[in-house]
């Protein structure tokens, strides 16, 4: 995982060193997801989510690419 | 798609920002895969060297010599078998003004404990063969980058040995094709890469070499290069014609090898330089080999177009790479060096390639001056070694990969199954697992 300043980074980054960009996550989504995600963190049984939830909750802050698809096609 | 395309899977991903909270950035997820086609840079290698007689020695003293113009290249480890040859390197490295680098001279595993041990960037081999695999695995389990002298690898099942160990250490191994880097192959890669010579269709790369006397001598290669012509028949020594020539067709950038055939001759030569070289009864005269004096292979690219690789090192002759590139306008081809384009070239006539040079030599050659001739095979070893600690300096792809290293190296393997089956044609894996289809293009480098 790595940190840039801006997407335009990101791809003069990997333009650079000849590899594909991955995901990227801003930091409001990154927020976002984390306050969801690890809000039941300290519940004494955190539920465990199915994966149409967890669908639910990346697609609610804006993380549509297929990284984040919690039941993944093969290839 | 899988959730893995990127290398780190979401549920890691996730687990990761448990354990930091909400990370202010942007995120980029980078695979293993990229991770290891462009490492962190490392400002001052610090290297550890194993195997310091012929070419190991030579590698040392352009490391010292890159160092001298530009620092940043400590030797730190030097390992041999042979005391006294470690010493020698130590003293290049103390007459260079280097601290003196640790030695490991117990035995033909002491690289292990090198490689466990020190605090290196970089573990470099120039072994005989059978070690290459053993010291880069090692080396990138102790979390170190590799390199290797030629081939890096001699069966497929070692190909994949330093593929899966580099992708699961996320470490560059290195194989060190020093005629990628001859005066002449990077005229032809800049050729190539102007469009002069058109849509590049065929190539064709060889090692021709009497290596006889080599062979047969009772020191240095003599003590091992000899056995592998006992027992196999095959192309023992693809990668000097056809790593250059791979370059020329974008071989893991676009095209891949896809399958070969192979044939070879008969073998005469070793046994008749010994009968004419050792007396009635030398154990030399009793050997039987395997190898056929000249081995032919051809590969067909997925692309659809065709290399022809020769090995032929059993035999008096000159000395040649063949090194021909052949483009939809035009042809270059080594021994002698000569162009032919479309157009600009007389008709149906060679131009000397010297009248080339001046207007198309790679910008590397023109640009980086070498500390002498007398430092391997004119100036190609140390602009090998140059590149190769500038890419390590700046975290940028290394010019041969482990991809690239397995590719070329399994021509070996491959040529010995088909030789061995009426020519049957073998398939080339794909140790980039599609990666080739985007892997980005060598770029032509100016400094």
């Amino acid at each position: 995982m790595l940190f840039f300043r801006s997407e335009d980074e990101i791809r003069a980054w990997c333009r650079g060193r000849g590899v594909e960009p991955g995901p990227a996550v801003s930091v409001e989504q990154l927020w976002r997801l984390s306050v969801v995600w690890y809000g039941t963190r300290l519940h004494p049984e955190p539920p465990r989510r199915t994966p149409d939830e967890a669908r639910a909750i990346f697609v609610g802050v804006g993380l549509t690419d297929p990284f984040w698809d919690p039941v993944p096609r093969q290839e | 798609m899988t959730e893995k395309r990127f290398g780190l899977t979401r549920r890691q991903v996730l687990a990761a920002g448990a354990g930091a909270a909400a990370v202010p950035a942007f995120v980029g997820a980078q695979s293993p895969r990229a991770s290891l086609l462009a490492a962190p840079p490392i400002p001052n290698v610090r290297i550890g060297f194993v195997g310091v007689g012929g070419m190991g020695t030579v590698h040392v003293r352009n490391l010292l010599a890159v160092h001298e113009a530009s620092p940043g290249v400590e030797i730190r480890a030097v390992c041999d078998i042979v005391p006294e040859h470690a010493e020698r390197a130590r003293d290049f490295v103390r007459e260079a003004g280097g601290a003196e680098p640790t030695l490991y001279t117990r035995g033909e595993r002491d690289y292990e404990r090198m490689c466990a041990e020190e605090e290196l960037d970089l573990v470099f081999t120039a072994t005989p063969w059978r070690f290459h695999v053993p010291v880069c695995v090692a080396a990138m389990e102790n979390g170190k980058h590799a390199a290797t002298e030629v081939p890096a690898a001699t069966t497929i099942d070692e190909c994949w040995q330093l593929v899966e160990t580099a992708e699961r250490t996320g470490r560059h191994c290195v194989m060190m094709e020093n005629c990628n880097y001859g005066r002449w192959e990077m005229m032809v890669f800049h050729l190539v890469r102007l469009g002069v010579l058109g849509e590049v269709l065929h190539a064709e790369g060889g090692y021709l070499h009497d290596l006889r006397d080599v062979k047969f001598a009772n020191r240095g290669e003599g003590l091992w290069r000899r056995a592998h012509s006992h027992t196999r028949n095959a192309n023992l020594y693809p990668t000097h014609g056809l790593g250059p020539v791979a370059n020329c067709m974008d071989i893991g950038r676009g095209d891949r090898f896809d399958y070969l055939v192979s044939m070879s001759g008969p073998s005469r030569g070793l046994q008749d330089y010994a009968r004419e070289h050792f007396p009635e009864g030398a154990p030399q005269r009793a050997e039987e080999f395997t190898l056929g004096d000249v081995n032919l292979s051809l590969i067909k690219t997925a692309r659809g177009r065709t290399i022809t690789v020769v090995h032929d090192t059993n035999l008096p002759r000159p000395y040649s790479r063949i090194n021909l590139v052949q483009g939809t306008r035009g042809i270059f081809q080594g021994y002698p060096n000569r162009v032919y384009v479309e157009g600009r070239s007389e008709s149906h006539r060679w131009d000397d390639a010297e009248t080339w040079y001046e207007e198309y030599a790679h910008p590397l050659w023109r640009n980086v001056a070498s500390p002498g001739e007398e430092l391997g095979h004119g100036r190609m070893d140390y602009l090998e070694d140059y590149r190769l600690i500038r890419c390590l300096q700046e975290g940028l792809p290394t010019e041969m990969n482990v991809y690239d290293a397995a590719a070329l190296s399994a021509v070996t393997d491959l040529s010995e199954r088909s030789v061995a089956d009426r020519s049957r044609p073998m398939d080339f894996p794909d140790f980039t697992r599609g990666g080739w289809e985007t892997f980005e293009k060598l770029p032509v480098v100016t400094d």
